[in-house]
């Protein structure tokens, strides 16, 4: 039952050509198809469905909506009921609002962002296949990211928007980030067992902090950055680690300058354990472990 | 080709403009702490500023964070924008963020 996973990102981008080249030669994503409005859908090697990212031309950067992919179509008319008797107003999308995806669930979290439920995608496949399969596929491009692996969202009200997507889509709390009094500056949620599938940080409403590709562990995250300068990718920060969360990181931009990361390492987080809470007055060895200092973008870029 | 200079309006700062280079990179040389260092790709609209006079040439940028009315008064995001001619530049106070800085309630 429930949500299982982050599925996909509908990402803005101010020149379409130049985001394909980016997220396929760069991060290392196929093409699995376009459609008739022009919308690229890719996905990683290590992922089944049909895509994960789907790149949109705009005439602004930042994140047209976010997918979230439950576990049976039961689920669509239970998450219905339950955010319709929270006073959520939601639209049910027919089958192929995006290329492969089933019936869907359309509705507005708090902090400005558009979210899909959707329970059936076509499936493609991974890479490697699903009998005797090698660990890695030849011929990967850039960084070779296997999948997306969490989004982090800016929310006004991060506690209500925390509040939501624990309470009413059945997300749990790794981690925590707050103030001398309290309140909430950022939160960690996770419904697979990785340590995020979704954070919310205090921010500019709708906006997006970034999203990010999982890699296997430091040799991947050192030879991705050897990939990024290679390819004169403006970086924000790293290689260097989150205390929160544990992550081994590097932050850097897309062609529209769309916050993207690549994140290895972490923990596994169970609905029982108990959740991690880091203080205001620690945040910068929170967020970068090695510099034990913000870095101001952090805090202040968002697209 | 001749390199040409940006001047700061409030200071009179000068920097000599490298071939090839954005405003925002010339800016940064001159004093790191003028500017924010953002996206540099035309997208988070941090390195937002107002081109006093001047040429210059505009790369694309995000429409929520550059309107078309700002872009007719001269704001740019420095980021992707290269200098055609010397320039003054406006550069408005850098953005706080209420919860920004560690140990604040």
């Amino acid at each position: 039952m429930g949500i299982m996973r982050l599925g996909g990102v509908r990402v803005r981008c101010l020149d379409l050509q130049k985001s394909i080249d980016y997220y396929t030669k760069v991060i290392g994503l196929e093409v699995t198809g376009q459609d008739k409005d022009g919308n690229v859908y890719l996905k990683g090697w290590d992922e089944f469905d049909h895509h994960s990212v789907t790149l949109t031309a705009s005439d602004r950067a930042g994140l047209e909506h976010l997918s979230l992919k439950v576990e049976s179509p039961d689920d669509l008319v239970f998450f219905r009921d339950k955010l319709e008797g929270a006073g959520v107003k939601v639209t049910t999308l027919p089958a192929g609002s995006e290329m492969g995806m089933g019936e869907a669930l359309w509705f507005q979290d708090p902090g400005g962002h558009w979210v899909k439920l959707y329970a059936e995608m076509e499936r493609v496949g991974t890479k490697v296949g699903a009998l005797n399969p090698n660990p890695w596929p030849p011929g990967l491009q850039g960084i070779g990211a296997p999948r997306l692996d969490h989004i982090l969202l800016a929310a006004e009200d991060a506690q209500k928007s925390t509040d939501f997507y624990m309470h009413l889509l059945g997300f749990w709390m790794s981690e925590r980030l707050v103030k001398k009094n309290g309140d909430l500056i950022a939160a960690w949620l996770f419904r697979s067992n990785t340590v995020h599938d979704i954070a919310i940080i205090a921010g500019p409403q709708g906006k997006m902090h970034h999203f990010s590709f999982l890699l296997e562990d430091w040799n991947e995250i050192r030879k991705a950055a050897d990939v990024l300068a290679m390819h004169e990718v403006k970086i924000d920060i790293g290689p260097t680690r989150h205390g929160i969360s544990r992550g081994l990181t590097i932050y850097f931009f897309d062609p529209s300058g769309n916050r993207n990361e690549t994140f290895a390492g972490g923990y596994l987080p169970f609905p029982d354990s108990p959740v991690i809470t880091w203080t205001e007055d620690e945040i910068g060895r929170g967020i970068f472990f090695f510099q034990r200092e913000l870095n101001e973008a952090f805090t202040t870029v968002f697209t | 080709m001749s390199n040409w200079k940006v001047s700061v309006q409030s200071d009179g700062r000068e920097v000599e403009v490298r071939p090839g280079e954005t405003l925002f990179a010339a800016l940064r040389r001159l004093d790191p702490g003028l500017i924010l260092r953002g996206c540099r790709n035309g997208g988070c609209g941090v390195c937002k500023l107002r081109v006093v006079s001047g040429q210059y040439e505009l790369g694309l940028c995000s429409a929520s964070e550059l309107t078309p009315s700002e872009r007719a008064a001269g704001w740019v995001l420095s980021c992707k924008a290269t200098p055609l001619s010397d320039l003054v530049v406006h550069v408005p106070p850098r953005p706080v963020k209420p919860w920004a800085r560690a140990g604040e309630a």
